[in-house]
């Protein structure tokens, strides 16, 4: 859907397509845990090398989980847009449905900017 | 043990070459595919998201791919040392093996550890009959010039192991560490439950204190978090310290307002002092912190390394 605002200016989006990347983030996150399993050694013996392979290990391991971590965050984030971004198609729907004419030809404080739709615009806006 | 050649080289050089497998056969190929999960994305973007926020995630996102990236040939570079490693700890103890079996052979005494030098002996043990003392020097030298190629094997195993630990320091491990803002825009509530899911043995430690920081709700609490957060600090580390800072707070006004104090005069010494306490418990998490996510994937015992030299790794990050 491409509107142009009064108060966000010119915007595009697909709301659907925003939520397949959440859900491919989501899966490459899933994957990352899970597959961390796979040929993971039961122990290490380094012998006079254990410090500095433990320590090696050890801060792969706390990076692997951090990466792990930011992309649950980001697929959260493009959930939550992806769904505020629904709302605003699905009342846009219904008015060209009803009225015939779109929500971005109303100014921002018509009725039809509803408290639901507006604070959809107004998550996006926060998600900077 | 004076000058004798400590023989003692523990150490399973499979074990090291099965870590460096891991890294590179498992963990490598899964970093490169969130990265091209992201690269899709960013690919993708502008067709199905074009607005100020969308052009902010995308940018967030382009500079985590380069992290991600980063961190992939980081993986692969610690594999090769990890495989150098083994090499040497290989060859390392091969010297020794040999070292000791040809002290066995000659009857060198070997205890604690070590090949002790020979002895002009006329009564060697084992034998029935003693040595005139020529025979006996004869011995003695032979064991003598033997013991030196010993001697000179064992040094260069420990030589060898020596120079792989001390090596180049320039060298941090945490270098391709994922920091704030890498990626996304911090959701401090994510992370946590994120990190709850992820590591229940250590958040049972703090639950309690994450609770409470849920309880206070202070939007004083959540602009430091994201203060801490964008100063690069790990986001766990970020949850456990607002934690702590918020329960010495809460427990200062609650002594204060049960001793008749009003809390508008604990206030400002609860807040010091809780941030005091957070700074405390800050230095102890960054000394076990890791540890603690090593204790989590039940890899290898607790181990504080201190301060070291490491060897070089090239092409790293």
């Amino acid at each position: 859907m491409s509107i142009n605002t009064p108060l966000y200016g010119e915007v595009h989006f697909d709301s659907g397509q925003i939520e397949r990347w959440s859900q491919l983030l989501e899966e490459a996150a899933s994957e990352l845990d899970t597959g961390a399993e796979r040929r993971r050694p039961e122990y290490v013996d380094a012998g006079p090398f254990t410090p500095l392979v433990e320590d090696m290990v050890e801060a792969t391991v706390a990076q692997y989980v951090h990466l792990i971590l930011r992309l649950e965050a980001a697929a959260h984030k493009l959930d939550r847009v992806a769904k505020a971004y629904r709302k605003v198609e699905e009342k846009n729907k219904k008015l060209m449905k009803n009225l015939g004419y779109s929500i971005a030809m109303l100014p921002f404080h018509h009725p039809h900017w509803d408290p639901e739709v507006r604070d959809a615009w107004e998550t996006i806006a926060e998600s900077k | 043990m004076g000058e004798a050649p400590t023989i003692t080289l523990g150490g399973d050089p499979a074990s090291i070459r099965a870590v460096a497998d891991w890294f590179r056969n498992t963990l490598a190929p899964l970093v490169d595919e969130a990265s091209r999960a992201v690269g899709y994305i960013l690919c993708n973007r502008l067709d199905s998201w074009d607005d100020s926020v969308g052009r902010l995630f995308g940018e967030r996102l382009s500079a985590g791919l380069v992290k991600i990236n980063q961190f992939s040939d980081a993986v692969g570079a610690r594999a090769r040392l990890l495989d150098r490693i083994a090499d040497v700890l290989e060859l390392a103890q091969s010297r020794v093996e040999w070292a000791t079996d040809t002290a066995r052979r000659i009857g060198l005494r070997i205890e604690e550890g070590c090949i002790w030098p020979p002895q002009l002996q006329v009564y060697p043990p084992g034998h029935s009959e003693y040595y005139d003392l020529e025979t006996a020097n004869y011995v003695y030298r032979q064991q003598k010039q033997v013991y030196e190629e010993i001697k000179e094997q064992v040094d260069s195993a420990h030589t060898m192991i020596r120079e792989m630990l001390v090596g180049d320091d320039s060298y941090d491990w945490n270098e391709p560490l994922f920091l704030a803002g890498d990626l996304v825009k911090e959701e401090v509530g994510v992370l946590a439950n994120e990190f709850k899911r992820r590591n229940p043995d250590l958040y049972s430690r703090i639950t309690g204190r994450v609770l409470l920081v849920r309880g206070a709700g202070a939007a004083m609490t959540i602009l430091a978090a994201d203060y801490a957060l964008a100063q690069g600090e790990p986001p766990e580390k970020v949850i456990l310290l607002m934690g702590v800072a918020v329960a010495t707070t809460a427990v200062i006004i609650a002594t204060g307002a049960w001793m008749g104090i009003p809390a508008w005069l604990t206030a400002t010494p609860a807040a010091f002092t809780g941030s005091a306490v957070a700074d405390y418990v800050g230095g102890w998490y960054d000394k076990y912190n890791r540890t603690a996510l090593d204790k989590l994937l039940k890899a290898t015992p607790s181990l504080d390394p201190g301060p070291r030299r490491v060897p070089p790794v090239e092409n790293d990050s």
